[in-house]
């Protein structure tokens, strides 16, 4: 006997993803899945961009990584309650995971929740946790042939952050070359430059941030 | 290697058909979108390795999507390669993706099991 399904391998997950976005906009809370290779910059840039933000909006992090809790504690500002996940092996993280570390926030007293996942260009993009967008980090350092190699995690990036320019004249890194490839693959994207460890050049990503979160109060 | 929780998955998915449909799986046919991320061989080696250790005894066939989109531009359907949302004839930007992004189990074959 033949049975024909449709039926999604990954719809457990999705389905708490589903779950975990309604209680997202329930409460107006914008949330972005950030997304790079080990050593991109994502606990430095977040550093300073909760620096920037703690001032005016409640910010709440979910750190995934396999094993250690260094990240939670550096980003653990007062003002700001950070949660680590350790993943024990996997190389992502799991709508179910980001439901259990939820128990620790109290959504109606945040504006901005943000998932640092396990640091992986790969694996992370295939599993969607309820979030408003995914945020991509691809540092000078990896090399500009990185979008190509990996096009899967920038094809589905609604914006990318190009982390330590001021390295360029150091490396062999076409800004040119990285942004073509990014934009051939996903021409749609938004693309900013920056230096995690200079606070000042965030300012454009969090103007664009700040539009995000006004957009999602809006919509409660 | 995501494969390996995207295999635990699929023996799941398989359960809950073989309890909804009252059958006892011999062999799966699985659909895996262009676009969905997953690696077939990586898949189906994770998947063999489960199936040894729970002493399952089923065969799966793997069905590779590539990426359609529409474009409104060309007024048709395109097949989109080397993963990019731009359309090879007229490069427009705005597509509709309508196929390619797919991991589901398509077709479960097995004998009907009573109760």
């Amino acid at each position: 006997m033949k049975v024909k399904v449709v039926y999604p391998i990954l719809k457990g997950n999705d389905e708490i993803a589903k779950q975990l976005k309604e209680r997202f906009d329930e409460h107006g809370v914008l949330v972005f899945n950030l997304i790079s290779s080990p050593g991109a910059g994502k606990t430095t840039f977040l550093e300073n961009l909760i620096k920037n933000l703690s001032r005016f909006y409640r910010i709440g992090v979910i750190v995934g990584d396999i094993e250690d809790t260094v990240d939670a504690e550096r980003l653990s500002k007062p003002g700001v309650l950070s949660v680590q996940l350790n993943t024990k092996g996997a190389c992502h993280l799991d709508a179910g995971m980001i439901r259990e570390g939820l128990s620790f926030f109290d959504l109606s007293k945040l504006d901005v929740l943000i998932i640092e996942n396990v640091g992986n260009l790969v694996c992370p993009s295939d599993f969607y946790l309820g979030e408003d967008f995914k945020l991509v980090i691809l540092s000078v350092t990896e090399g500009d042939d990185k979008p190509k190699k990996y096009p899967g995690t920038f094809f589905k990036a609604d914006c990318v952050l190009i982390n330590k320019t001021d390295l360029i004249p150091y490396t062999n890194f076409s800004l040119e070359k990285a942004k073509n490839d990014i934009l051939s693959i996903n021409p749609k994207v938004r693309i900013f430059e920056i230096q995690a460890t200079k606070e000042e050049t965030l300012f454009d990503f969090v103007r664009f941030l700040e539009e995000k979160i006004r957009w999602k109060k809006k919509k409660v | 290697m995501h494969e390996a929780s995207v295999a635990l998955s699929t023996i799941e998915a398989v359960k809950d058909i073989e309890k909804r449909e009252k059958i006892k799986a011999s062999r799966v046919i699985v659909e895996v979108g262009e676009g969905s991320g997953v690696n077939i061989d990586a898949l189906s080696f994770c998947l063999s390795s489960i199936i040894k250790e729970e002493g399952l005894n089923i065969s799966f066939e793997f069905v590779k999507k590539d990426i359609t989109a529409f474009c409104s531009e060309c007024n048709k359907e395109i097949t989109l390669t080397n993963l990019s949302y731009i359309c090879p004839v007229c490069k427009n930007i705005s597509l509709n993706i309508t196929e390619g992004m797919e991991l589901n189990i398509k077709e479960i074959e097995g004998e009907s099991v009573e109760g």
